[in-house]
């Protein structure tokens, strides 16, 4: 035989005997004068903890139980019809408690069903007053079929045995599944003397309205709530089922507000206290400790979220440290790279000039004009290497606004005549136009504009094989002054001025094969420009020319 | 006349090379020091009408160099021209230690130039 299947029918017999001798005890002495109806019936509560704590196998030994409680009816004077009520009763017993199980666990809470208001809800309208009514009604039936009951009666001992069973449920089975674990040891000595003190009061009071027949039943109310809001659920528990224990005590006994001369009145007006009781402290408690849970969890999602916060700002603070570091090597780096270009090109272009001015002797026309070649290519590396060194500099964010006052037509005359340099040998004409609207004096940052006038007048040089560049200055508005530089060049077609500001991108007109440069001159002036705070425009027309102008915030000086 | 004495201080052979052929073809007598401590020794041997010198270099450069003369009597008699491949150098940064600053590639013609006009400077 399995150890499973013995424990099993241990289980069962163990069962059967507890239902068997609480049913008899509670057939003695849980009955209320004169008609001798059971007030709780604390079988139906023990089947139910046996059902719930070890599953519907347990089932036939509430069957058992049911069987031998109720042998009165079949024994010592056995007839047929009393041991086929007797049957009756007993699976109307087992069928109730699994099916008042089967309901908690069906639409309550599986594991801790007093922990929910919900579950509560579910706890006493199904598992307790539904559930119930299976065996009040087959038993009663049963009784009243085989003759044991005149079928006058039938009405009022199914109520009674509903009720009954229903008590026995309510009462029992919080307490039995609450306190399967026992609370927690408490340090606290306050806590401690608070319960005694709070139990002792539940006595007293219940001793006073069911002893003493003196009615302050209400007064069990606040110290209920008291000790639900202290002590949770063992405390509820224990709390409903002394003051139950007081109710029936009292009624039993003729005492207490309950009292009254009719059995059933009696026994509704205890059964509607007791289940007052429970339902308002069983749902006070569950209440509490949704609330208690959803602090526990808010506090929880709270502590996480300051974890994460911590932790979210400390990636930043080292994304942020990173990245300053990196812009700080790309900076150095950009400051060597261009230190380590220049070097080796001083030597190739002062050799160049030393051999060309003719410092190491004569040369001849020839040799002169190869070391130009050197000399111009090594001008053009120059050009791309400030151009790349340029464009990193400004990608890395590292353009600084060094702004001073200028005479306005005296730092433009000077920088045109620097610019001159750069016609070469070609036959182009410079021009320079003042409008009266520019003012005398202006705020720039004169390196920049600089650069951006030497990359717009080369790139007009470039682009015009002969004719006239004219750079205008002049301002339009209160706020804006503009340099505008205009050349009789190749000009672009519509096509190639939307893509002119791009990087590396050079015009590839078949005209404009043999023009040098990185293609990163514009994009640079663009950034410039932009870093400035102005615009840049271009209008170009092809074989006519291009127009290139630059509008800059005009600052007060 | 005595020739004007001129000391190169850099530590590239190429670039003392160019600087010595352009101050000679310039009248200069020229002495070339390859580190900052040897240019600071040469300093103290007689009076220089320019100095040249490089900022970058091993050991003891450029800025910590002339932060040595800046106070001496030295320094008052000579010109100093600053010679750099840095092109990012702050140059307000050089105003109290040097007379003058060229960025490499130095244009040779604006350095013959230069050099002409401060032989014609009397300090």
């Amino acid at each position: 035989m399995k150890p499973s299947l013995l424990n099993t029918i241990i289980l069962n017999f163990a069962l059967a005997s507890m239902y068997a001798v609480s049913s008899i005890i509670s057939q003695q002495f849980g009955v209320i004068p004169p008609g001798n109806a059971t007030a709780i019936f604390a079988p139906s509560g023990i089947a139910f903890v046996a059902i719930f704590f070890f599953g519907y196998k347990v089932a036939p030994g509430v069957f058992l139980g049911s069987f031998i409680g109720n042998n009165n009816l079949y024994l010592p004077n056995f007839t047929l019809i009393g041991f086929g009520v007797a049957l009756a009763i007993g699976i109307g017993a087992s069928m109730e408690g699994s099916l008042g199980v089967y309901l908690l666990k069906k639409f309550g809470t599986r594991e801790h069903p007093f922990e929910q208001v919900r579950s509560i809800w579910v706890f006493i309208l199904l598992s307790a007053l539904t559930s119930c009514l299976v065996n009040a009604t087959i038993g009663s039936s049963a009784l009243v079929i085989g003759g044991f009951a005149p079928p006058a009666l039938h009405g009022d001992i199914w109520l009674t045995w509903w009720l009954g069973d229903a008590a026995g449920v309510v009462i029992l089975a919080p307490l039995f599944i609450i306190w399967r674990h026992l609370p927690k040891p408490s340090n606290d000595g306050l806590l401690v003397l608070e319960a005694v003190l709070s139990f002792i009061a539940l006595m007293a009071i219940g001793t006073i309205a069911f002893v003493g027949g003196f009615p302050i039943e209400y007064l069990f109310i606040p110290i209920l709530v008291f000790i639900v809001l202290r002590f949770g659920l063992h405390g509820a528990t224990l709390g409903i089922f002394l003051v139950a224990g007081f109710a029936i005590w009292g009624a039993v006994n003729g005492n207490g507000a309950f009292v009254r001369a009719d059995v059933n009145d009696s026994l509704l007006l205890l059964q509607a206290f007791i289940g007052t009781v429970m339902f308002t402290a069983l749902t006070l408690s569950a209440a509490d400790k949704e609330r208690q849970t959803a602090t526990k969890a808010l506090a929880e999602t709270n502590h996480t979220l300051e974890k994460r916060v911590i932790e979210r700002t400390q990636d930043l603070e080292i994304a942020k440290n990173e990245a300053e570091s990196a812009s700080r090597s790309k900076t150095l780096f950009i400051a060597q790279m261009s230190h380590e270009f220049r070097t080796p090109l001083n030597a190739v272009i002062g050799y160049s000039d030393i051999l060309q001015m003719g410092m190491l002797g004569d040369m001849t026309p020839d040799q002169t004009e190869r070391i130009g070649f050197i000399k111009q290519n090594a001008s053009r590396l120059l050009g791309l290497i400030n151009d790349t060194l340029d464009i990193a500099q400004i990608e890395a964010g590292k353009l600084t606004l060094t702004e001073s006052r200028v005479n306005t037509q005296y730092f433009f005359d000077e920088l045109l005549q620097g610019v001159k340099s750069l016609i070469a040998k070609k036959q182009i004409t410079i021009k320079t136009v003042y409008h009266q609207t520019i003012p005398e004096r202006i705020l720039i940052d004169a390196p920049k504009i600089q650069q951006i006038i030497v990359n717009l007048v080369g790139n007009a040089v470039k682009f015009t094989p002969e004719g006239v560049i004219t750079i205008e200055i002049g301002a339009n508005m209160p706020n804006e002054w503009f340099f505008a530089v205009r050349d009789t060049g190749i000009g672009m077609s519509a096509e190639s001025v939307k893509q002119l500001f791009e990087q590396y991108t050079r015009i590839a007109d078949a005209t404009t094969k043999s023009i040098e440069g990185t293609g990163l001159g514009l994009s640079i002036t663009k950034r410039l420009v932009e870093f400035l705070g102005g615009t840049v425009d271009v209008q170009s027309v092809l074989v006519q020319g291009s127009v290139f102008t630059v509008n800059l915030p005009l600052k007060p000086l | 006349m005595e020739k004007l004495q001129a000391l190169v201080v850099d530590d590239n052979w190429y670039n003392c090379d160019i600087f010595r052929i352009a101050l000679e073809k310039a009248g200069y007598e020229v002495e070339i020091a390859y580190n900052g401590r040897d240019g600071l020794a040469f300093l103290e041997t007689k009076p220089y009408k320019i100095l040249v010198i490089d900022l970058q270099m091993p050991g003891l450069n450029g800025i910590e160099v002339l932060t040595e003369i800046k106070d001496s009597p030295i320094r008052k008699k000579m010109y100093i021209l600053v010679v750099t491949a840095n092109a990012y150098m702050a140059t307000e940064d050089l105003e109290d230690l040097s007379d003058m600053v060229m960025f490499k590639p130095v244009n040779i013609a604006d350095l013959t130039f230069f050099l002409e006009r401060v032989k014609r400077i009397v300090l």
